[in-house]
């Protein structure tokens, strides 16, 4: 017998809509051409954990 | 005792032990034990986020609704999806951002930074509804955790929840952050192996959708309706009640604790959103039919479920070889550690750094604030074992009076404060204070999570108008507005408000060519990706 077309639509319509979202937020710097500010002041590593990193040369 | 499942769970302790003997190294300040230096990989915190987002709740609680309620129970699924697309769009980035700029280790941290609070009354609230509803957290974890011992093992509940706080207390006492993350990342893997692999056992199993569907309508058609069977009013109380997760993720602590320390703001945004995004459309989908085809199995005769709540662990045991039901009870046990193990985090930063180092300003070596952190983790643990062992081990409903706590008493002064410049600090105590009482004296003394109209004199009237919703959905709404109007009857300082500006202006994106360094750092798909759009637009 199966689902019905009500019970697939509550299935299938909102995981599309959620797609949707994540593709319209995860471009949206791209469509808008702009994005967050951001400075070595705002990254603000850890400095003892950076040390640890580039005697490993990770960092 | 089944070898065959003992081998299976071995190997994954395993792994859990060599994770957390290598994120020791990295563990030697309370910046890297609470926030991993914020310098975490996006793909280690984006799935970070949902392994600890998605709890015993995920692989017990959710398929037991999906079992007991039918279709209907996806509307949970629904709530959780958006609600995880909502921490990306208004939490995420702009906490990471806060964060950074304040060196904030947790959220009272943040808090009190952008709200410039001398009082310390924000943290102290903060801290408060942290240790009440995080510690009952970590106690219906624990509790998932002992039922899936018994159910694979075949030993008592409490004795899978001893053996699961045991195992769970040893690795986030000897790894910090960066063991709890990177234990995720593989947890999520985990989970999702398991809840891809579960369904479609149980559809080979029974024969196909069509005759699942077929035994279902046979026992009960309202198992396949939208609604429950309900209609009208009644189907939109239903879909409410079950999607009001969605308001709750925006205030759990341990969820956004991961996007203060991802390395970059901008990443959550892209690869982040389609990580977390993608990885949780699979699990929701995966658990919901693993409960909903589990149903159909009991009622076929196939499955014996003593419990909606084991259906997953009940299924593993009985139709997959042993070995590979050891991969998938790992698999559960997974989900519930990797909830318990960033609560536990997040309760004893809580305590240790919120009280003891800022409240009570006690100021300790920066080696010594960890091992105090480690003293405090086990504390926690040892309360959340008590309320596990004597409490009523419905996991659906611990966690859902937790989840509620949480977002009222974060989600509303969070959002505000990430996107409303005018939030002030009396605006936040407020509304953090009606949070905190009014979450504890609804769920503890008058309706427990959901609202019902068998609740004392007019308290019963109000719940019969919104019978079976969660008390927090409406209380998160309220607390919202309490926080607007005292903002508005009070002024921020001016340079809060031009720090917000400041903050959040945003800047052409860059373009022009990339360095060699630079193309290296994002991945082959990434700069692949990268490459087409820009052509394609140009």
């Amino acid at each position: 017998m199966g689902l019905s077309g009500a019970a697939w639509a509550t299935l299938l319509v909102p995981t599309l809509l959620g797609i949707l979202t994540m593709f319209l937020y995860g471009f949206w710097d791209r469509i808008t051409g702009k994005e967050y500010y951001v400075d070595d002041e705002i990254l603000a590593y850890d400095e003892d954990l950076i040390k640890e990193l580039k005697k490993e040369g990770k960092a | 005792m089944n070898t065959g499942i003992l081998f299976g769970f071995l190997v994954y302790l395993a792994l859990l032990a060599y994770i957390g003997w290598w994120a020791n190294k990295y563990t030697k300040t309370e910046d890297q034990y609470f926030v991993g230096g914020r310098k975490v990989h996006v793909l280690a915190a984006t799935l970070s986020d949902k392994a600890s987002d998605f709890s015993g709740w995920l692989m017990l609680a959710y398929p037991s609704k999906a079992f007991s309620t039918g279709l209907g129970a996806f509307w949970a699924g629904i709530g959780c999806l958006f609600g995880t697309l909502a921490d990306y769009v208004l939490i995420g980035p702009r906490l990471r951002i806060y964060a950074g700029k304040f060196r904030a280790i947790t959220l009272p941290d943040y808090l009190e930074a952008r709200l410039k609070d001398d009082t310390k009354l924000i943290r102290i609230l903060s801290a408060l509804i942290i240790i009440v509803f995080m510690t009952a957290y970590v106690a219906a974890q624990f509790a998932a955790g002992g039922k899936t011992f018994a159910e694979g093992f075949d030993i008592s509940d409490n004795a899978g929840i001893i053996l699961t706080v045991i195992i769970l207390t040893a690795y986030v006492i000897t790894g910090g952050f960066f063991a709890v993350v990177w234990t995720d990342v593989v947890q999520a893997l985990f989970m999702l192996l398991t809840l891809i692999i579960v369904p479609f056992l149980a559809l080979a199993k029974i024969g196909g959708l069509g005759r699942a569907t077929e035994i279902i309508a046979s026992a009960d058609p309202a198992k396949l309706h939208p609604f429950g069977g309900a209609t009208g009013w009644a189907a939109i109380i239903f879909a409410i009640g079950y999607a009001s997760w969605i308001v709750g993720y925006l205030g759990q602590p341990h969820i956004v604790t991961r996007y203060m320390s991802v390395e970059d703001p901008r990443k959550l945004r892209r690869p982040g959103i389609f990580i977390s995004g993608t990885w949780t459309i699979l699990v929701l989908w995966g658990a919901f039919f693993a409960g909903f085809l589990g149903f159909a199995m009991a009622q076929a005769g196939i499955l014996e479920v003593s419990d909606p709540e084991k259906v997953i662990p009940a299924m593993a045991v009985e139709l997959m070889p042993s070995w590979l039901a050891g991969f998938v009870i790992a698999g559960i046990i997974s989900a519930v550690m990797s909830t318990a193990d960033s609560q536990l985090l997040v309760a004893s930063s809580a305590i240790a750094r919120d009280f003891y180092h800022k409240v009570l300003g006690k100021e300790v070596g920066k080696k010594q604030m960890v091992n105090i952190s480690r003293l405090v983790v086990f504390g926690v643990a040892l309360v959340g074992l008590w309320f596990a062992i004597s409490g009523p081990k419905v996991i659906y409903q611990m966690v859902a009076t937790a989840w509620g706590g949480l977002a009222v008493g974060f989600g509303p002064i969070l959002v505000l404060s990430l996107w409303w410049k005018r939030t002030t600090k009396e605006g936040a105590i407020i509304g953090m204070a009606y949070g905190l009482i009014s979450e504890v004296i609804f769920e503890a003394k008058i309706y427990g999570w959901a609202f019902t109209k068998d609740a004392p004199g007019i308290w019963g009237t109000i719940g019969g108008w919104f019978q079976d919703v969660p008390v927090f959905f409406i209380n998160f709404f309220i607390t919202l507005f309490i926080i607007i109007i005292v903002s508005l009857l009070t002024k921020p300082p001016r340079e809060i408000v031009e720090t917000h500006e400041k903050l959040f202006r945003k800047v052409p994106i860059e373009t022009g060519k990339k360095s060699v360094t630079e193309a290296r750092a994002k991945s082959q798909v990434e700069n692949v990706a990268e490459f087409v759009l820009t052509k394609g637009l140009a």
